[in-house]
């Protein structure tokens, strides 16, 4: 048998017709969800704060938004900034040590480790994502993650926030095609037949992939069995998300044209990061909007991540001393201490996050600001106590924009004293915000229950 | 792994809570307390998911298409290594990708399938499907197929065809088949403690070959012509005349050692400067093809991976190696006449994965050859760490080692970096991509002495990486954990006590060979514990 690539051109031809069939297929759909639509984005920069008066300082009402993030400035009436924040989760652990592993492994979970590097517990857009589907806020289970940079390497493979389930972590995809099909694909395939046939075929297909699976569990031992399940009970998930693909907000564009724009990037390179972070925002702005997903993950580098940023013309470190030496990255200048450089780092993750943040600004068709509906947690793995390379957990900078449809009250900075517990409070705020009913806890359960009170 | 990465996060001072001469976790360590024995994933627990390279193999075994792997997330790692059973947790992103990847698979694979009894796909019709099912269901299962999955898979043949037609409901069960956990597990489950042939097949075919069991294995598990040692050797002296077996054992290393995801796209253009476009590709081919003959071809050693005088080069390393004599693109054996070059730890692959994008890497080395090359385990850096460092007296200028030195001297710092930078500084004249330099950024002359502990209980001196690399092939800390890292991936899993009780004369005779490779192979493959499902929990 003669061995065939597939063909890549093919499928690009795919992604042209995706943006020309698109809005006829979305017409024959039905509007789905009768409750308001709520979205949530996480998104995480790597390294520290360090200087703790670089971030969000001042009062209550009369705040600012810090050196550090003044790209935020803009968008300072739409957000909850917070200081003296500490992550959860992570005193619970057995593996107790502060920084970036720690840092990274809860930031997003609250959950400890189980002594083996990895979280025990989902990361919240994950558990966000199964909950709104388990209580019919959502028709699917959507919960895709980004990653742009990582030093060349892959950052599934070093530490990072997200987490599927305890122990798994969640799929993060690097490359721009994958991501563009993990939401956009099903547009395509309505090609020759129509849209409900197509359906009704990949949902036979996963039915029959389920029913293998339900076959092989009784033979395996409890180990492998409840691996197996959890396989099974992912199949099921995918199968009744694609029953419900019925999407479509009124400004909902396919953005084949972004990435035709980033194809063929070596998404390895520096040199590529400020377009692969443009692709991915713009791609999650459309798929909010088309409603092909309700939660959405993006990811600067990984934990510790030394992040190269040849763009900010960060001198070579050379003084004796330091630790460090003829290097220029950010993990490298966090450990050094310099202000006013480190501000030029933690500056373009701002300017970025900034920007998607004017997408979902931007008005509709029928008026609505996407941003009204969603909220986007931004969080790093450490925050600092004034000295350079330090490592610790609290202090870390932490923002929500966008008042979760008029739940929290924006335009305002909270402080808080660096208990953990706040952070756990945060994370049921927004489990709350999104219209999840029944959670009055999110991480290890010794840090209480209950929503952050101050935000509303 | 518990440590994996906590010592790129400070860039130097990663173990200033040790306080004395030896990290806490060493001092007195007992072999058998290897960070490799780890709670949760040394179980067997009957299922192994085909990692992505096995699964882009399988898929072009089976239906000739090849890359669709490409496609797929990255497997999760667990010690390094992608095949640990416990980290191959399918997840939603998983099933999402593998339903995408599956449909394609199957619309190009109908385009060319060669069909039995002349059939053709337009016109395929019940009896043609089922001649076609009684073959392909069961090499994608790698055993006989139920008649319980027969009849599901031909009751989707027929839903699919009577709405869609023959070639649509054809590429159905193919995307059904490459979704089935039939398909993506392969199960060591066994029957009385003993696995059955076909699954003794996979774990042999998997292992040397990293795909699917071809026809002649496929027929000697229908045989049940598994069972004893002398027919798996034999086996396995088929499989190792392949060149598969060669691509797949550089597959292992290429994880174990961290050399699999290296980009050098990452490094700063400064370091860039100078290198013609195929140096990556050049260097990565050159360590594939010096694992691939050193430890199948040449049935080489250990010794000769660390210690080695020659590579594969072609015109552009010779170059870059300062080779004279050799031309063109294609790879040649290379004898190499200066101490720069010794062993696979000084081929230009190494610093494209563990050096960092600029300046000097002393503790990312010092981790690399710790962790990786000789399994061993790093403490977590303290709570507080206060990494600030001592300047030099006023008036004084300090080379990047003295400034470490200086840094170590100190209590807190001493038996971290004792540990850890020796082998760092015997690399300090590499730059980030592997460059030799006689002198640093000041006309200094690199120091690259020291004294590496911990090796074999005890410490020995070296003057360069040439002496470095001599004294590592020598180990026996270097041969055991090769064969400890083989037996993870061989097992796909962690090891348990028993399992190192059980290979401990393995090892032993492993170690008193040099390292040499294939013999550890076919003695793991002789071994009893090869028909077996593994311990449980």
């Amino acid at each position: 048998m003669v061995s065939r690539k597939l063909d890549r051109r093919e499928i690009l031809k795919h992604a042209a017709m995706a943006a020309l069939i698109g809005p006829a297929m979305r017409a024959t759909m039905a509007r789905a969800a009768d409750p308001p639509v709520r979205r949530l984005v996480t998104i995480f920069q790597p390294n520290g704060l360090t200087y703790i008066d670089a971030g969000p300082n001042g009062g209550e009402t009369s705040w600012d938004v810090g050196d550090h993030f003044r790209p935020y400035e803009r968008h300072k009436n739409d957000l909850i900034a917070f200081s003296g924040m500490h992550i959860g989760g992570m005193q619970f652990g057995t593996y107790r040590e502060s920084g970036h592993a720690a840092g990274a492994r809860s930031c997003l979970t609250c959950m400890p480790d189980g002594g083996n590097d990895f979280a025990t517990g989902p990361s919240i857009d994950q558990f966000v994502a199964r909950k709104l589907f388990e209580q019919r806020l959502a028709p699917y289970v959507k919960a895709p993650v980004y990653a742009v940079g990582g030093n060349g390497a892959d950052p599934a493979n070093h530490w990072q926030p997200w987490y599927e389930s305890s122990g798994r972590k969640a799929a993060i995809t690097l490359q721009p095609r994958a991501a563009f099909d993990g939401l956009f694909a099903g547009f395509t395939a309505s090609t020759g037949t129509t849209i409900d046939r197509v359906i009704a075929r990949k949902k036979s297909i996963l039915d029959l992939a389920h029913a293998d699976c339900k076959a092989l569990l009784p033979a395996l031992p409890p180990e492998g069995r409840e691996l197996v399940d959890y396989h099974c009970a992912r199949i099921r998930e995918v199968e009744q998300s694609l029953s419900a693909v019925t999407p479509a907000g009124s400004s909902c564009e396919v953005p084949g044209a972004a990435l035709e724009a980033v194809q063929g990037r070596d998404v390895y390179s520096p040199s590529s990061y400020p377009a692969l972070a443009g692709f991915f925002f713009k791609l999650i702005d459309a798929g909010l909007r088309c409603d092909l997903t309700r939660v959405a993950g993006l990811e600067f580098g990984y934990a510790a991540t030394r992040f190269n940023m040849p763009w900010v013309n960060a001198p070579l470190i050379g003084e004796v001393g330091t630790g460090e030496y003829n290097v220029n990255d950010h993990h490298s200048y966090h450990h050094v201490g310099n202000r006013e450089i480190l501000g030029r780092f933690m500056t373009w993750y701002a300017d970025q996050i900034a920007a998607f943040v004017d997408l979902l600004k931007a008005p509709g068709p029928d008026g609505t600001r996407l941003l009204d509906s969603t909220m986007v947690h931004v969080t790093n793995e450490f925050g600092g106590t004034g000295t350079p390379s330090d490592h610790y957990n609290g202090n870390v900078p932490m923002f929500v924009f966008g008042g979760g449809g008029g739940t929290f009250r924006t335009g305002r900075h909270l402080r808080y004293d660096n208990d953990g517990r706040h952070h756990h409070a945060l994370m049921v705020s927004l489990i709350k915000a999104m219209g999840i009913t029944g959670v009055e806890q999110f991480g290890h359960t010794a840090a209480g229950s209950g929503p952050l009170q101050r935000m509303y | 792994m518990r440590v994996l990465m906590v010592l790129c996060c400070a860039g130097m001072p990663a173990c200033q809570g040790i306080i004395g001469d030896t990290p806490a976790s060493l001092a007195g360590a007992d072999t058998s307390e290897r960070p490799f024995v780890l709670g949760d994933q040394h179980t067997a627990i009957g299922v192994r998911r085909l990692t992505r390279a096995e699964l882009g193999a399988t898929i072009e075994d089976l239906l000739g298409v090849a890359g669709a792997e490409t496609s797929l997330p990255p497997d999760q790692t667990i010690a390094f290594l992608s095949n640990n059973a416990h980290g191959l947790k399918v997840g939603l992103g998983d099933v999402e990708a593998l339903a995408r990847m599956s449909e394609a698979v199957a619309a190009e694979a109908v385009t060319s399938i060669e069909l039995p009894l002349g059939c053709a796909v337009a016109t395929l019709g019940a009896d043609c499907y089922d001649a076609f099912a009684a073959d392909f269901l069961p090499r994608a299962f790698r055993r006989p197929a139920s008649d319980a999955e027969l009849e599901r898979y031909r009751a989707l043949f027929d839903a699919t065809r009577e709405l869609d037609g023959d070639e649509d409901a054809l590429a159905a069960v193919i995307a059904a088949v490459l979704q089935s956990p039939g398909f993506l597990y392969r199960t060591e489950i066994g029957d009385g403690g003993e696995l059955t042939s076909w699954e003794i097949a996979s774990r042999l075919s998997y292992l040397v070959w990293g795909t699917m069991p071809d026809n002649e294995l496929l027929a000697a598990a229908a045989a049940d012509r598994l069972r004893s040692p002398d027919s798996r050797e034999a086996q396995l002296r088929r499989l190792l005349a392949s060149s598969r077996a060669q691509a797949n054992v550089s597959r292992f290393v290429l994880e174990w050692l961290g050399l699999g995801d290296a980009r050098l796209s990452r490094k700063d253009p400064s370091v860039l400067d100078g290198l013609p476009a195929d140096f990556e590709a050049s260097t990565r081919a050159e360590t594939r093809a010096f694992i691939e003959d050193t430890l199948v071809t040449s049935a080489g050693t250990v010794e000769t991976l660390y210690a080695s005088t020659h590579s594969f080069l072609n015109a552009t390393l010779a170059a870059f190696y300062g080779v004279p004599g050799i031309a063109g693109d294609d790879l040649r054996r290379v004898s190499l006449p200066s101490r720069e070059r010794r062993g696979l730890l000084t081929q230009a692959s190494i610093f494209t994965a563990h050096a960092k994008e600029l300046g000097y890497s002393v503790v990312q080395v010092g981790r690399f050859v710790r962790e990786r090359v000789l399994c061993q385990e790093l403490p977590p850096p303290p709570d507080d760490a206060d990494t600030t460092l001592p300047a030099p007296p006023a008036g004084t200028r300090w080379s990047y080692r003295e400034q470490f030195e200086a840094h170590a001297k100190e209590p807190i710092c001493k038996g971290c970096h004792a540990f850890l930078d020796p082998p760092g500084y015997a690399f300090l004249p590499y730059d980030p991509v592997g460059r030799y330099r006689e002198r640093d950024e000041h006309g200094e002359p690199f120091d690259t002495k020291g004294e590496l502990i911990e090796l074999d209980g005890g410490s020995a001196p070296f003057a360069d990486a040439a002496d470095f690399t001599t004294l590592i092939a020598g180990s026996n800390a270097a041969k055991d954990c090769f064969a400890t890292m083989f037996h993870q991936w061989a097992y796909g899993r962690a090891l348990a006590r028993e399992d190192l009780d059980a290979f401990a004369p393995l090892r032993d005779d492993f170690a008193t060979s040099g390292g040499q490779f294939t013999g550890l192979l076919t003695a793991l493959v002789r071994a009893p514990e090869f028909t077996k499902p593994g311990p449980t929990r």
